[in-house]
């Protein structure tokens, strides 16, 4: 046997026994193996010689998705892909959990330790001692007070391309307002009310991926499918194995091709409940029929009575369309406005019924009215009636390079009472 | 990275002048904000308060005002020039008191001895009543409270995150904030901000719908008139060297002419957004 292979074993012996010179270990292995033992045999009694524990020694070098949760002493060759500390309040007081997440060629799963072994994001490690328990229904691999780390110089893992692997843990099926950073295997119903496919550079070559949002009548989350997804806005889909990312501390519905996904035909979900959502949700995602409540607080140029192009209809301006030259214009209203509910900004563009209703003017008394002026009349009527009102906005919202744009079909003004709550919140402060 | 229209935030004025940090752009266009002690990056802000007087520190051409509108806890201080049309229309027509909707941008402004003044540069201006008020009152608080009590919650934990800030329920807006007000205040007092979400929401309650007593608004001041201006810009030039002339040197000057560090700090301001003088560099300031 060369002396290459040895070396592992080698290193699993010092493991699992306190001082041993390694040159020493290296001569009592190749005498056993010259009697004809086999390799791990005579790692254990090697072991047992020098007072060791025979289970102490390491059952060898596993792969992560064979874990099955009851393993003690192994070892693993992963990437960390990330690791935080956090405290634990336990009967005994506070006390420091080491969690994050390791990568083989096999699969993703979740470590944790109280020993303090805090590893480096993005480096591969040859761990020996390592132990596998089951936690909340996924195995965790637990890193104790023998675990050792080795940081091989040569990485063997260089190459590995996590974000194909299948992720720890078995599938779980969650509701969408139960999707928090950090799952791994989950699988979700939900209809797509919204997508966009977008070309994104990923080592080094452009991919094409869909970015979109989904509902169930829990709540609206966005999505990224990094494969094809032969799908349309109001399907319902079954997606088993996808897996958490957080956008911006939001979690997002991630899956690819190693996803199972499915078209429920026959499903109809109630996402009426779901509905209502924070202006921050909307601002970087399109979704189709949503509701926000803010604060209209802009009104922008190019709002107020316009003049399309009668060919393309487009808005002239000075009687001139972009693409058509000079035109004789036909009148429209609309508003360009921004919508602002404290969490986040949105601009909305209010169509011509919206616009009526709102001026209780339809377009041709508006034409009579301000047809021949710079509009800017018109314009103060809008700011008097709309600036510092709050709306409650239902449509579409479409999403593009420049941000988000709301498109509702329609708005109303929100007088909504207050008072109860304004009472109901003092009542809570009264500790402070 | 598509960058997002700045959310206009809402907080009291109170949580706003106690602000003494700002991130300030060093690429230009970049946004600049400023840091609260509750840890709000404001860029845009959005409040709703009684306009108490405004100060043309202008000319009836080129009009400047400086307004001041104050909710239940504090005042904030406006400052709209030819740039900001609009709140300069509104301002020139409006008769304080009123109650009056702002949103607006942040302005900044560090005195020599390195006290931190936060004010409002004014987008847009527009009269409100009293349910709308009492709405934002609502809002604001909601905020306010949200951005306490995670803050509070920061203030437990040994090693903080945003993660754990999550697990305990609060929205990443808030816990963003919480790790914010702990990075740039430390371990801060926030009591005086929960007092006034108290105070404002109290004053909802009391006013119960109706417009609230406005009995301690000051006299509208004065305008500044052209002549205080001249006089500022004679002593620019006067002190103006090669490369111009001293912040400093024409706040003596001026402190000896009785014409106060607010009022020099609106007339500089009014001088360059008229063109008349620029900053070469922090602290000096140059006649054209
Ligand atoms: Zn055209």
């Amino acid at each position: 046997m060369d002396e290459d292979s040895l070396a592992p074993v080698i290193q699993e012996i010092k493991g699992a026994l306190q001082d041993m010179d390694e040159e020493k270990l290296r001569e009592e292995l190749n005498k056993y193996l010259m009697y004809g033992i086999n390799l791990r045999e005579a790692r254990n009694a090697i072991i047992r010689k020098y007072g060791g524990r025979p289970n102490t020694a390491s059952i060898g070098t596993l792969d992560l998705k064979d874990l099955t949760g009851a393993e003690n002493n192994f070892d693993v060759i992963v990437r960390c892909m990330g690791c935080s500390e956090r405290m634990l309040k336990t009967q005994n007081g506070e006390k420091p959990l080491v969690i994050g997440l390791l990568a083989d060629r096999t699969m993703i799963r979740r470590f944790s330790s109280w020993e303090g072994h805090m590893l480096e994001k993005g480096r591969t490690y040859v761990i020996h001692g390592a132990s596998a328990r089951p936690f909340r229904g996924e195995v965790e691999i637990s890193l104790g007070p023998y675990a050792t780390f080795e940081e091989p110089e040569e990485d063997p893992l260089a190459d590995l391309d996590v974000g194909g692997l299948p992720r720890y843990g078995p599938l779980v099926q969650v509701k969408l307002k139960d999707i928090h950073h950090g799952m791994g295997n989950v699988e979700v119903v939900g209809k797509i009310i919204g997508m966009e496919e977008k070309t994104i550079t990923a080592n080094d070559s452009p991919k094409r991926i869909i970015d979109g949002m989904m509902a169930d009548e829990t709540k609206r989350l966005r999505f990224t499918c990094w494969s094809e997804l032969p799908y349309n806005v109001g399907d319902v889909i079954r997606v088993k194995g996808a897996y958490v990312k957080d956008w911006r501390g939001i979690p997002q519905v991630n899956f690819d091709e190693r996803a199972e996904i499915d078209l429920l035909e026959d499903v109809e979900i109630d996402i009426e409940g779901s509905r209502r959502l924070n202006a921050e949700d909307l601002q970087f995602a399109g979704a189709t029929d949503v509701e926000v409540r803010g604060v209209l607080i802009e009104i922008r140029e190019g709002s107020g009575l316009i003049f399309r192009c009668p060919v393309c209809n487009r808005a002239l301006t000075s009687g001139t369309c972009a693409v058509h030259s000079e035109q004789e214009g036909v009148p429209d209203l609309r508003v360009k406005v921004v919508i602002d509910d404290g969490t986040g900004s949105l601009f909305a563009v209010l169509n011509t019924e919206i616009t009526e209703e709102l001026l209780c003017m339809d377009v041709p008394e508006c034409v009579r009215k301000y047809g021949t002026t710079d509009g800017r009349e018109l314009i103060e009527q809008l700011n008097k009636r709309l600036l510092g009102r709050t709306f409650v906005l239902r449509g579409n919202v479409i999403k593009d390079d420049f941000g988000s744009t709301m498109l509702p079909g329609s708005i109303s003004e929100d007088e909504f009472p207050y008072m109860d709550e304004v009472k109901s919140i003092l009542e809570t402060m009264e500790g402070y | 990275m598509v960058r997002g229209r700045e959310t206009a935030q809402r907080l009291f004025a109170v949580e706003y002048n106690s602000s003494r940090f700002e991130d300030r752009a060093i690429e230009e266009n970049a946004p600049n904000y400023v840091i609260t002690p509750l840890g709000s990056h404001v860029n845009r802000l959005f409040f709703m308060g009684v306009l108490m007087n405004k100060t043309n520190t202008g000319t009836g051409d080129l009009p400047n005002f400086k307004a001041e509108v104050r909710d239940p806890t504090g005042t904030f201080y406006l400052y709209a020039g030819q740039y900001q049309p609009q709140p300069l229309a509104v301002l020139s027509h409006l008769e304080p008191p009123a109650l009056v909707g702002v949103v607006g941008k942040v302005r900044t402004f560090t005195k020599e001895d390195g006290t931190f003044y936060s004010s409002v540069k004014p987008e847009s201006i527009f009269k409100v009543d009293v349910p709308q008020r009492d709405r934002w009152v609502l809002e604001t608080s909601r905020f306010t409270l949200e951005r306490i009590k995670a803050y509070e919650d920061v203030l437990e934990m040994e090693e903080p995150s945003l993660e754990l800030l999550a697990e305990k329920g609060h929205p990443t807006r808030a816990g963003e904030c919480a790790l914010d007000a702990l990075r740039h205040y430390g371990r801060s007092e926030v009591k005086a901000y929960a007092d006034a979400v108290k105070i404002a929401l109290m004053a909802v309650v009391e006013g119960n719908g109706r417009p609230v007593e406005i009995g301690n608004a000051e006299p509208v001041k004065e305008d500044i008139g052209e002549d205080v201006k001249a006089t500022v810009l004679s002593i620019i030039k006067e002190l103006s060297g090669e490369r111009g002339a001293l912040y400093r040197d024409i706040m003596k000057e001026c402190e000896a002419r009785s014409i106060d560090k607010i009022t020099l700090e609106e007339i500089i301001q009014a001088l360059l957004d008229e063109g008349q003088v620029y900053e070469p560099t922090i602290g000096l300031i140059k006649s054209i």
